[in-house]
């Protein structure tokens, strides 16, 4: 760990699962709770060094996404919550991903409570959800159909009150 | 970003915990299509866990009602994201349209909503003994809660349902309002017995504030006028408790309801000048944390259907009137909302 001449932190290096190295300024890295607190208790204790936080959940692929909304949203940290350039940043950012992905960055985004990102994960892949037909959801997720015939028509006979 | 799906993962290797916050954030017709697309989906659907996180996210705006020869009921769902066009018509899709069967036949015809806890609906007829009908959305399960004949002077009020936020049991609370004065009773959903909880504070309602009750941080709230102020029932320690209105709000109100908005209890209350005030209590509980979020004009009289939706039946729609869930934080515009539903659902 190199030394740092600042007398509070200013950087944190955060190391992915696959062992890269992410050097991210202190108002990015607090848009993560987990980082928050890491940073918190190394200052508490008065060091000046630069920490490695290792994250060994988190793929630099996957890592590199977090940061790269970390970073725009440290950018509006002191905006009120409701920016309309920001939700709309954050729409936007969230197509790009195929569902592979956006499952990863849901996990990612709970492993390092970043909650505003967890909220809008679990938003997007909902609001896409709700559209599809039951094969549709499966197909798309590769769910396999663990039921039988039997508990599937016990189901649908359940529910049958609602679709009269 | 190429090679994104190189990285990515299974649905199935996201948690439990974070599949049923996903989950919970689907309409009810939507969680039913759910439960047939997996195991796992179909056991987090239809857990106890899963009816009480979901209240935080979609709003319950019901209301049931007989047609001529049928005893069918109409509910109707509208979660806080719908759109809603410029002249505050919202069409409803059959999607959020549930029809329900009561298992038990009601006499008069006419089914109330009392109140909405956790995804479950409490029903009365407004006949004096009827039993109440408690309804899981997501299970399609009714629980009918028997009320016995009692004499003639005596008079049975719901109060609403709840669950304690420690068991997690539901319970119903009634008043019986007879010569010994107003008794509550209680009756924990499955034990088909009603206990007593001694003599009840609060005075007798009016009859048109059935449908004006929020459940929310485990107790039951309804605004009383007689009393100018707001009755809170904790289903845990299984005590009534007052919360004081607004300063504002100094006499009784004809025209008022209580709702949710953004987590706080919500109080709308007829002003002069056909103005009605919206509060929200900001810290539940404190009495100087009433913050008066929106004035706007209206007629008083639409009030009491504000939070629940009155409905009324027209020739050819079902109109459905409700000022809930368009607020716009900025503008501090708030529309009424005409919702039209598709025809066909008569």
């Amino acid at each position: 760990m190199a030394s740092s001449s600042s007398s509070s932190l200013s950087r944190v290096v955060v190391k992915s699962s696959d062992n890269n190295l992410f050097v991210v300024n202190k108002k990015v890295a607090s848009q993560s709770q987990l980082l928050k607190q890491c940073i918190d208790n190394m200052e508490e204790k008065g060091t000046n060094d630069v920490i490695l936080i290792p994250l060994s959940n988190v793929t630099s692929n996957i890592l590199t996404l977090v940061l790269e909304y970390c970073e725009k949203h440290a950018d509006f940290a002191d905006d009120d919550n409701n920016n309309q350039e920001l939700k709309q940043w954050d729409h936007e950012f969230l197509k790009k991903f195929d569902y592979a992905t956006l499952n990863s960055l849901t996990m990612a985004a709970d492993y390092m409570v970043t909650k505003s990102l967890l909220n809008l994960c679990c938003q997007f892949i909902a609001d896409s959800i709700k559209d599809l037909t039951v094969q549709q959801i499966r197909q798309i997720f590769d769910i396999k159909n663990d039921f039988t015939p039997q508990e599937e028509a016990d189901i649908k006979n359940e529910n049958a009150w609602a679709f009269r | 970003m190429n090679n994104m799906n190189t990285n990515g993962s299974h649905i199935e290797e996201i948690p439990s915990e974070i599949m049923l916050d996903i989950l919970s954030r689907l309409p009810t017709k939507t969680c039913l299509k759910c439960k047939l697309v997996c195991k796992e989906w179909y056991e987090i659907i239809t857990s106890d866990e899963f009816d009480a996180r979901r209240s935080s996210y979609t709003t319950m705006l019901l209301r049931a009602m007989s047609y001529s020869n049928r005893i069918d009921f109409l509910l109707i769902e509208i979660d806080k994201s719908s759109k809603v066009d410029d002249d505050g018509n919202l069409i409803v899709g059959v999607d959020a349209m549930m029809r329900f069967k009561s298992k038990i036949t009601v006499p008069y015809q006419k089914l109330i909503v009392v109140n909405e806890c956790n995804g479950l609906i409490c029903l009365i007829s407004y006949h004096k003994w009827y039993p109440y009908i408690i309804l899981n959305l997501l299970t399609g399960e009714q629980v009918i809660v028997n009320q016995e004949w009692r004499s003639p002077s005596c008079l049975s009020e719901v109060y609403g349902l709840g669950c304690c936020p420690v068991s997690g049991q539901y319970k119903v609370v009634r008043i019986i309002d007879g010569y010994h004065g107003r008794v509550a009773e209680i009756q924990t959903l499955g034990t088909n017995e009603w206990r007593t909880l001694g003599d009840v504070p609060m005075h007798r309602h009016v009859r048109d504030d059935k449908s004006n009750r929020v459940f929310l941080h485990g107790s039951l709230h309804v605004y009383s006028r007689q009393d100018n102020c707001i009755w809170g029932f904790h289903f845990g320690d299984e005590q009534f408790m007052q919360i004081p209105t607004p300063d504002e709000i100094e006499r009784e109100r004809e025209y008022s309801c209580l709702s949710v908005f953004d987590s706080c209890l919500c109080f709308t209350s007829s002003l002069d000048n056909q103005q009605c005030g919206i509060w929200l209590m900001k810290e539940y509980g404190v009495k100087d944390s009433w913050v008066k979020q929106f004035v706007i004009e209206m007629v008083p009289i639409i009030i009491p259907h504000m939070h629940l939706l009155g409905l009324r039946m027209d020739t050819e729609d079902i109109l459905v009137y409700s000022c809930h869930g368009t607020c716009d934080d900025k503008s501090k515009n708030w529309k009424l909302l005409r919702v039209l539903v598709p025809k066909g659902y008569h």
